[in-house]
């Protein structure tokens, strides 16, 4: 929390600064910084998921709960909100203390609405994250393999996820330059090989809507086209992995 | 009688490995139970089925006479304390911090009895060391101090003895025995340490292979090991004859040899027996301890 705290409040004086200094280029705004904590989120979340449970699965502790008659249902949920609810408080960490860049920035451009949006995409993207990395605690019984696994998955669902949105960004066209007697000129537009178009392209989106790093790609940019698709992923990733999860786990032999 | 914990042909396979093959045992109340079996006989295999730590492949279990299958099995559960191979703690916190969780996850509304526990199980000069830095033994009473936070009715041990030197080793068997005797708690306990066992279980139940071979009460192997005199004869029918007007207790083994429960005066047993044109050819005292005895039921080999 102390250390979210401070990285959050050096950021967004970062972005003041860079707005005081810029001011007459470029167009800096409370919307554009204050989402840019979606990126960085899940791996809070998997080191502090797998940090924490992952030593009550390594070190045996959890077994004391199973001996006393707690179901393993049980166990698994509280661990789920445990990690929803301290991964929440990070997010809140960051919220609260980008307000620190309001009296430079001002308020958000974007709306309460909008701004309302984001912030229950935001939500729903964290309890993908709990659900996912819980998952990966409660059915591994070692600390350092958790730890791995989880960083590795966010950093996979990252890459992947930013591969595919650039492949969205690709443009239709490409304006080239040639060099002639004259000197330096515009071409003519050509079509980019790159762009993705057709059922593809459909694909590609739905990816990036569909994935908790390719939402918080989407709200890093600022560019929430689909919020009903987004927040129906999430529901659907939760639910999906919480019961495969919650099945498994029901099944684990503890050691 | 009335049993805490009943199983029934028990049945747990690893990868096509059968740890535990119809296991039937029975644990009756007030009893402190010594569990004792060779490396690998299924054990710690049982202890964690009955735990809840693991799912039996087969067969099922009673505990306080709910079946392992029933949704109320934990509440038969929350009377339970157990400490399996090595004791559950957070190393990172205090004596008093790893009760005080403990308590939490038990939903107990007040820490009330906790000093009571740490000083039973010698800890409460422990003050703010870590768990991470005590001995193995003072982890292993932590452990204990732990499985008996909510006062259970029935304490399973996996070889409480490990780590601890000999002083350690006799505070664990009093308090033990003091928890069954003061406080009735039902004991299972594996040790490997069988003389140490043979000092406070009321019951044993010997496992190999997965499956139990015997399971007999403190007096009854009291009797099985009491010392005797084994007697060749050339007729067990005359010895039978003497030592009944001796007033002696024996046991006929065979055409022509007998146990004799008593120490007689073989100069007036041999008279007697050439009376009966019986002839003594030879006399040897035997004593079977416990381990004896276990060697003797599971046909040899390294003990656990």
């Amino acid at each position: 929390m102390i250390a979210m705290s401070g990285y959050v409040i050096v950021y967004m004086l970062y972005w003041c600064r860079q707005a005081a200094a810029d001011l007459s280029e470029y167009s800096y705004s409370m919307d554009e910084c204050y989402f840019h904590f979606a990126l960085s989120i899940g791996f809070f979340c998997a080191l502090l998921c797998s940090m924490f449970f992952g030593t009550e699965v390594s070190d045996g502790t959890i077994r004391n709960k199973v001996i006393v008659g707690h179901t393993r249902a049980n166990i698994y949920l509280a661990s789920l909100i445990t990690t929803f609810t301290a991964t929440f408080l990070i997010l809140s960490v960051w919220l609260i203390g980008a307000l620190v860049a309001v009296p430079t920035l001002g308020f958000w451009k974007m709306g309460i609405p909008r701004l309302l949006l984001f912030l229950l995409i935001s939500v729903m993207f964290i309890l993908v994250y709990s659900a996912l990395f819980t998952a990966i605690c409660m059915l591994s019984s070692n600390k350092a393999l958790t730890v791995l696994v989880s960083i590795l998955l966010f950093l996979g669902l990252l890459v992947f996820a930013s591969v595919i949105y650039n492949g969205l960004k690709e443009p239709e066209m490409i304006n080239g330059i040639q060099i002639t007697q004259n000197g330096i000129e515009m071409a003519e537009s050509s079509p980019n090989p790159n762009y993705i178009t057709g059922v593809k392209r459909d694909i590609y989106s739905f990816l990036v809507d569909f994935l908790p790093t390719g939402q918080g790609i989407r709200l890093w940019q600022l560019e929430v086209t689909h919020p009903i698709r987004m927040l129906v992923s999430s529901l659907f990733w939760t639910v999906a992995v919480t019961a495969g999860g919650l099945s498994a786990f029901k099944k684990k032999d503890l050691k | 009688m009335d049993y805490v914990l009943r199983t029934n042909a028990l049945t747990k396979s690893y990868k096509g490995c059968k740890a535990l093959s119809n296991l039937t045992m029975n644990v009756p109340r007030g009893a402190i139970y010594g569990f004792v079996g060779k490396n690998g006989a299924g054990k710690t295999t049982l202890i964690r089925l009955i735990c809840g730590l693991q799912e039996p492949t087969a067969g099922d279990y009673t505990l306080y006479g709910r079946k392992n299958t029933d949704r109320e099995i934990a509440k038969s559960r929350r009377r339970m304390g157990a400490v399996v191979e090595t004791p559950a703690v957070y190393l990172d916190m205090t004596a008093e911090e790893n009760l005080r969780q403990q308590y939490q996850i038990l939903g107990l509304p007040s820490f009330d009895g906790l000093s009571h526990i740490l000083k039973l199980v010698g800890l409460a000069d422990a003050g703010k060391k870590k768990a991470g830095n005590f001995s193995l033994g003072m982890r292993q009473r932590l452990g204990i101090a732990v499985a008996l936070v909510g006062d259970p009715d029935f304490l399973v041990l996996d070889e409480p003895a490990n780590g601890l030197d000999p002083q350690g080793m006799i505070e664990i068997r009093e308090l033990i025995l003091k928890l069954n005797r003061e406080q009735q708690v039902t004991i299972l306990i594996s040790s490997h340490i069988l003389d140490e066992l043979s000092k406070f279980a009321t019951h044993y139940g010997f496992i190999d292979g997965g499956r139990i071979v015997k399971e007999i009460s403190a007096e009854e192997l009291e009797a099985a090991c009491q010392k005797c005199v084994r007697m060749e004869v050339t007729s067990t029918k005359a010895l039978a004859r003497v030592l009944d007007e001796m007033k002696v207790e024996y046991k006929i083994l065979s055409d022509a040899t007998a146990d004799v429960y008593a120490k007689v005066n073989l100069s007036h047993l041999s008279t007697a027996l050439l009376g009966e044109n019986c002839e003594l050819i030879s006399a040897q005292e035997r004593e079977e301890s416990l381990e004896s005895y276990y060697v003797s039921l599971v046909g040899g080999g390294k003990i656990e």
